[in-house]
């Protein structure tokens, strides 16, 4: 009788352990592929230059811009109060508490879209929330912040807006664009815009 | 008698036991994808130089060429005989074998989508899950139509991440000759410090 006992709890101690062995603890942190691709299908992750200058000028404190591209190319030009964590550096642990945030939105650049988005992908793939990428990178944000093209006078008044706010960023962020200074005094006063549709990127439920 | 009882009463708590066990082996689901290397190494891979197939190197019979396009610009034109996949499916069954049937054949695939940033993504995707004969084609299809008009030599640099201009020189110029200030790494925000993740974390 005790001999069956023993047998029987032997068993089942013996599947226990199976039970423990079997859920794959490798990927427990991360998003499988099939979430992956949704987040890689979905464009949410893009904020615009407009949109980024906007908060920026704002002083909003919930942005948070890193800069992925090389030390060499970060000590040359970047963002004001950009963060540099070159790409091959991502993962370190050091760099784990600035990017897994809960309320900040993290900005990610780099020259073009490229970096920025490799990066995006394994932030994601870590689990990290609220990260984004700046669209178009640094050459987006200097053709639209710092270049700003004059729109044709047909175009509708929105366009004339967005050209004056960038004008306004374009000198904020110190490009000072020539013309501007030319045609009108006014730009002593930072146009800083009020935008209605500022909480696009704010995530949340 | 009482013997007996007993002995049945454990018979039919270990039949309980077994067929719990056994329920749950059966609904256990295993990942249909999971992937095949860390994050860490994945890193490594994207700072490699190899990555990327050139436009002039694509007329190699041992390439295969696959359009990431949607099937309605597939259909407008792609590049030589390349096979149209939609990013949407990029982990459908069926995909997955022909990677599959791919990788043991070891030739090597050539991805592209419009542009080079919307193709990186599901090939970062696809080299996670440890598909390893999958490159990008440099510069992608935009680059491919203006080459083929003669814009723009297919020999370039087709690279994406170079800066369209020396920013620290246009900065430095359009504030009048004054010295570039460069960024100062204040940072805004304070680094979260986490021991552990607790597993209840996110969510609404």
């Amino acid at each position: 009788m005790s001999k069956r006992y023993f047998i029987l709890g032997a068993v089942l101690i013996i599947v226990a352990f199976g039970l423990v062995l079997l859920p794959d603890s490798v990927n427990k942190d991360q998003v499988p592929p099939e979430k992956l691709l949704k987040e890689i299908m979905s464009q949410s992750r893009y904020i615009s230059p407009d949109l980024v200058a906007s908060r920026m000028i704002d002083e909003d404190p919930s942005i948070f811009l890193v800069d992925v591209r090389s030390a060499e190319e970060y000590s040359t030009y970047s963002l004001p109060g950009a963060l540099n964590i070159p790409l091959e550096n991502l993962l370190d642990n050091e760099w784990k508490p600035y990017l897994e945030q809960t309320g900040v939105d993290v900005v990610l650049i780099s020259n073009d879209n490229l970096y920025a988005e490799q990066a995006w992908v394994l932030c994601t793939r870590s689990g990290y929330k609220n990260i984004y990428v700046l669209k178009g990178g640094l050459n987006q944000w200097f053709a639209d912040i710092m270049q700003p093209q004059m729109p044709a006078p047909t175009e509708p008044a929105e366009a004339f807006d967005l050209y004056t706010f960038r004008k306004g960023a374009s000198k904020y962020f110190g490009g000072g664009s020539d013309d501007q200074m030319v045609t009108s005094n006014k730009s002593e006063s930072l146009p800083v815009i009020q935008r209605t549709k500022k909480s696009a990127a704010a995530g949340g439920c | 008698m009482i013997e007996l009882t007993k002995t049945r009463r454990l018979t039919v708590a270990t039949i309980v036991f077994v067929l719990i066990i056994l329920v749950g082996l059966i609904t256990f689901r295993r990942p249909d994808h999971k992937y095949t290397i860390t994050s860490q190494e994945m890193l490594t891979i994207v700072n490699a130089p190899d990555n990327f197939i050139q436009l002039n190197d694509i007329n190699n019979s041992a390439l295969v060429l696959v359009d990431l396009r949607q099937a309605y610009d597939f259909n407008k034109g792609t590049i030589g005989d390349a096979i149209n996949i939609p990013v949407s499916d990029i982990l459908d069954k069926e995909v997955i074998n022909m990677l599959i049937d791919w990788q043991k054949k070891s030739k090597t695939v050539v991805i592209f989508s419009d542009n080079l940033q919307s193709a990186s993504a599901p090939w970062m995707l696809w080299r996670q899950m440890g598909y390893d004969n999958i490159k990008l084609l440099s510069g992608g299809f935009c680059k491919y139509i203006s080459s083929r008009s003669g814009n723009e030599g297919a020999t370039g640099d087709n690279m994406t991440e170079k800066p369209a201009l020396d920013y620290g020189e246009f900065i430095k110029n359009a504030s009048g000759g004054q010295e570039v200030v460069t960024p100062n790494s204040t940072i805004q925000i304070s680094p979260i410090k986490r021991t552990k993740k607790s597993a209840a974390a996110g969510g609404c």
